[in-house]
């Protein structure tokens, strides 16, 4: 019967040997005699169930000898083991983020067909990626498409100052087209959710954070209403905690609705700032869903020519339209702890190869008794697992605190960083990694320590350092560390670099000892909806003028200030201005054109605060009011964009913000200030006054106005405290208030805190593989000493001076160091390409970090090799012959 | 030494090994008899306990038995060792106070 002689395989092979034989014969016989179906699958299920037993019995007997031996050499069993629970470490605090971020599954129905609509400019000039989609071609789409259904808009977190609870705060709102948050699998904790239909009431669900914090959980809260005297909504339903539509969960208090029926506020062609979602209807594909929206966008392109020239859409998964840009952070890090967990197995695998020629005696005598190889192969495997065992939960440890240094330095607003935790699918990974780093650090060593040529392993002294290839298998394994070691350490070197240069960097504008302060005037009385035109219009109130005047004069009659201004954008700093399409007045070839520009409205003080120098003419000044001939500054940027003839001065431009406004001379250039990324070139921008506006400005303006920054200099002293801030301000208007305040500097600091956490978190991952590199090499060097101190003894007997034996075991790290170095060199060249988008100012394979770093590596390593080679230079010829 | 864990095929292969000597089948047989079919070993069950007593030696390996008619020179024959025996013993006292006690409390009487 094939079926027992294939059962009876199952069987170890230790038992099978023994035993195999005599089952099968009672098997063979049994059957013949009982012939019932009821007793093959009885004996077939007992054959299954006690080769089960047996194979776990031999696998916990293994498992305890491993350990045994592993307890009779404590101190390299302690180094093994910490060295996998580093690197397991590691890797499982990088995949917790990461699947936090990117890969954790989205917690919607059908998570894997809804996509996100973006709105892109065809013919993409500078930097101008259009975020969104506005709603009249939403709605357009919504109509047409036929591959996509479920169609949402919505928008990110907004702050908007609330006074529902008796207080003025500041949270968080995010607005969307109701029918979204069913659409999403997403029930109310307490009332009920906004429906589509009744927008127009302005109905609002808030989150059961903002429920408990400012209501005190009331469930009275029902039929409130919150917001402010121009934005006043009610609100009918609490959200459970962990809501999220595309933003981070516990990121959003309250959720407005967005209203698409006729004479809405939302509905516009123009600017596209809304997100749009979809769902793939089945079965269809998102490259077909892509190629019928792109038909349809060019059908738009025809039908309004003013509005959706050049007007593409592109369609991209949830998931990759959330993770963005974090691959290009996460993913090299990643990679880090990878080669961080190798380093660690050639370690583990260093020390057992080193342990397996210690046995190699022991060994051969069992071989030569009848142990068979798969059984020795076994046994050297059970030596990984059991130093991977204890790796992996020390590892789980560390990854624990290594979470806790990760919250500590993580940008605000990170993605997922509230759900980066040690879960459930990070401890499968963990697990994972732990065996796989178990199987490859004892892979080497059981193939080569199970390698017995009897013969002469026996006729050995049990002094040899084993074969030739097990001496090479040996040195290359700390090679090969040597070499990740400098690859991450180029890599780290390279980030170093690229934050000194950007610190050092030219900015055109002067960072220190300004600070800026935001306000928020959105929620006032300064702010009013006008009657809509085409697009959503706001009134500027005259009463914000006489606001900032009086805030300036207060700012400036405090001690230490220099110099102090509104502003709607900042460089480096919060940066809300939307662009403008500037129109040269005449004379210029394509004047008709219009173009697009940073736009920043500005009180006279600005330049001066941040420094800015005006290079030709003047800077806006108190003498240009709302009666004057309105002026524009624009910076070098702008004309050489505009004005490639260089003569700007007395040109006149005319900038689309309503048609309240007027056209302006330029009576002035200045220098151009880098904004917040200093890898991009500078933006052409145009500067106008504060008190040059016109009364009614499009809503997508509101920002620069209502959301001004206030920024002052101080001379050395220190900066005002935010009391005294307070108290100026709400000395005018105690309704208003202040969002945030920040020295440039810190947000300098904070607009390069991405690429200062990859380097951090880089720079402690190459600092263990350093360490572990040390150990291995260290380890290498004085085995060897051991191993050769009786050639050493002879050699010195003849008369080797110290220096000789010095360079002995000292050349011999060293040749590996170099080749090391060489290895990793060329590796780094490749490797360190995966940064290039997050270096300033250096090139992936810059040679001034590279040789630094292999300086370093070398002088490191021939440190670690020194203690070895001079135990060896000291050893007493006497006693080391005397030894055998 | 002590074994709280006799497995009830244990027991029984013990058991089958009190009157003498016998070969892995020739148990499985005897095993099956006694209880009128009630216990069935399974050749699994069967060598992997022989495998466990050997190892904690309560049976051993033997010699087959040259007179007797069934003598069987291709298989492997089992015999109780010394300590085996007193283990079998043991884990019966043990039984039969289990069973006495019960037959106290279920049925109120002793049995003789």
């Amino acid at each position: 019967m094939k079926l027992w002689r294939w059962l009876v395989r199952l069987y170890p092979e230790e038992f099978r040997l023994e035993y195999g034989r005599y089952v099968l014969e009672d098997l063979h016989e049994r059957s013949r005699e009982e012939r019932s179906p009821r007793f093959y699958v009885e004996a077939a299920g007992d054959v299954v169930s006690t080769a089960w037993k047996e194979h776990c019995r031999i696998m916990i007997r293994d498992f305890v000898h491993s350990f045994r031996r592993m307890l009779s050499h404590p101190g390299t069993a302690l180094i093994a083991i910490l060295s996998l629970a580093l690197g397991i470490g590691a890797n499982t605090t990088m995949f917790s983020i990461i699947y936090a971020s990117m890969w954790r599954p989205l917690p919607y129905p059908d998570a894997n067909r809804r996509v996100v609509v973006f709105q892109v400019q065809t013919n993409a000039p500078y930097n101008y990626a259009m975020g969104g989609a506005t709603s009249s071609d939403f709605m357009d789409w919504r109509e047409q498409s036929k591959t996509l259904d479920q169609w949402h808009l919505f928008t990110g977190g907004n702050p908007t100052t609330s006074v529902a609870s008796g207080v003025a705060e500041r949270i968080f709102t995010q607005a969307v087209t109701p029918g979204i948050m069913e659409a999403l699998g997403i029930r109310p904790l307490l009332g009920r959710l906004p429906q589509p239909g009744e927008e127009d009431d302005r109905p609002a669900v808030i989150s059961e954070e903002y429920w408990k914090r400012s209501f005190g959980a009331d469930p009275s809260v029902l039929g409130r209403r919150y917001g402010s005297n121009n934005e006043s909504n009610i609100i009918v339903g609490v959200l459970p905690s962990g809501v999220e539509i595309f933003n981070d969960p516990g990121r959003v208090d309250a959720w407005t609705a967005i209203s698409l029926n006729p004479g809405s506020n939302w509905v516009q062609r123009r600017i596209p700032w809304l997100l749009a979602s979809a769902r793939l209807k089945p079965g269809v594909t998102i490259e077909q869903a892509q190629s019928e929206m792109s038909a349809i966008a060019a059908r738009l392109e025809k039908a309004h020519p003013a509005t959706n020239k050049n007007r593409g859409v592109k369609l991209a998964t949830f998931r990759d339209a959330r993770n963005g840009q974090m691959g290009y952070l996460l993913y090299p890090l990643f990679g880090a702890v990878g080669f961080v967990l190798l380093i660690a197995c050639a370690n583990v695998a260093n020390l057992l190869l080193a342990r397996a020629s210690a046995r190699r005696r022991e060994i051969s005598v069992r071989a030569a008794i009848g142990a068979t190889r798969r059984r020795l192969i076994r046994e050297f495997l059970m030596d990984g697992a059991v130093l991977a065992l204890p790796g992996v939960l020390l590892g789980i440890g560390i990854a624990y605190g290594g979470l806790q240094l990760f919250r500590a330095i993580v940008p605000q607003g990170f993605p997922g960083v509230a759900l980066v935790q040690l879960n459930v699918p990070v401890l499968i990974f963990t697990a994972a990694v732990g065996a796989a780093a178990s199987v490859a650090a004892a892979f080497f060593p059981a193939l080569q320590g199970t390698r017995v040529e009897l013969t002469e392993a026996l006729k050995e002294s049990g002094r040899g350092s084993g074969s030739l290839i097990r001496q090479f298998l040996r040195s290359s394994l700390v090679a090969a560390e040597i070499a990740l070691a400098l690859i991450l350490l180029v890599g780290t070197g390279l980030l170093i670099n690229s934050t000194i240069r950007l610190a050092g960097l030219e900015r055109g504008f002067d960072a220190r000892n300004v600070t800026v302060v935001e306000l928020d005037l959105a929620g006032t009385r300064y702010m009013t909806n006008a009657p809509k035109r085409e697009i959503d219009m706001r009134y500027v109130e005259p009463a914000v003028g006489q606001f900032i005047e009086h805030a300036l004069r207060a700012l400036r009659a405090l001690p230490g200030i220099e110099h102090a201004a509104f502003a709607g954008r900042v460089p480096l700093g919060p940066n809300r201005g939307p662009y403008v399409g500037v129109r040269i007045a005449m004379g210029q070839e394509n004047a008709d054109e219009l173009r697009n520009a940073a736009f920043n409205s500005i009180t006279p003080g600005y330049f001066e605060t941040l420094r800015i120098p005006v290079k030709l003419g003047r800077a806006i000044s108190e003498r240009d009011t709302q009666s004057s001939p309105w002026v524009a500054v624009v910076n070098e940027a702008f004309v050489r964009e505009f004005f490639p003839n260089g003569n700007a001065l007395g040109q006149v431009v005319s900038l689309n913000l309503g048609p309240e406004d007027r056209q302006r001379e330029i009576v002035g250039v200045v220098g151009n200030a880098k904004q917040s990324n200093p890898r991009s070139p500078v933006q052409p921008e145009v500067f106008a006054s504060h008190f040059q506006q016109p009364r009614e400005i499009p809503g997508n303006f509101q920002g620069q106005r209502f959301r001004s920054s206030l920024i002052f200099r101080i001379s050395g002293s220190a900066a005002p405290s935010r009391a005294a801030l307070e108290k100026i301000i709400h000395a005018f208007d105690k309704d208003v208030p202040i969002v945030e305040i920040r020295s440039l500097e810190e947000h300098a600091r904070l607009r390069n805190a991405g690429v200062t956490l990859v380097m951090s978190l880089l720079g402690v991952f190459s600092g263990i593989a350093l360490l572990l590199a040390i150990i291995g090499i260290y380890g290498l060097m004085s085995h060897a000493v051991t191993d050769r101190v009786h050639e050493i003894g002879i050699r010195s007997s003849l008369g080797a001076s110290r220096g000789q034996i010095l360079w002995l075991i000292g050349g011999y790290g060293c040749k590996l160091a170099v080749a090391g170095i060489t290895a990793g060199s060329i590796g780094a060249l490749l490797a360190s390409r995966a940064l290039e988008a997050m270096l300033f100012g250096v090139k992936p394979g810059d040679p001034v970090t590279m040789a630094a770093t292999a300086l370093i590596l070398l002088a490191v390593s021939a440190a670690a090799c020194a203690l070895p080679a001079m135990r060896a230079a000291r050893v007493d010829p006497a006693t080391a012959l005397r030894r055998e | 030494m002590d074994h709280p864990s006799l497995s009830p095929a244990a027991f029984q292969i013990l058991v089958a090994l009190a009157e003498g000597p016998r070969h892995g089948y020739a148990i499985m047989k005897e095993v099956a008899d006694a209880t009128s079919g009630e216990v069935r070993l399974n050749p699994g069950t069967l060598y992997t306990t022989i495998r466990k007593l050997v190892e904690d030696d309560l049976i051993r390996e033997t010699a087959p038995p040259a007179r007797e008619a069934d003598s069987d020179e291709r298989r492997r024959y089992y015999a109780l060792t010394p300590l085996g025996r007193r283990v079998a013993k043991a884990e019966f006292e043990r039984l039969r106070g289990m069973v006495q006690r019960a037959a106290v409390k279920l049925l109120s009487k002793p049995i003789p």
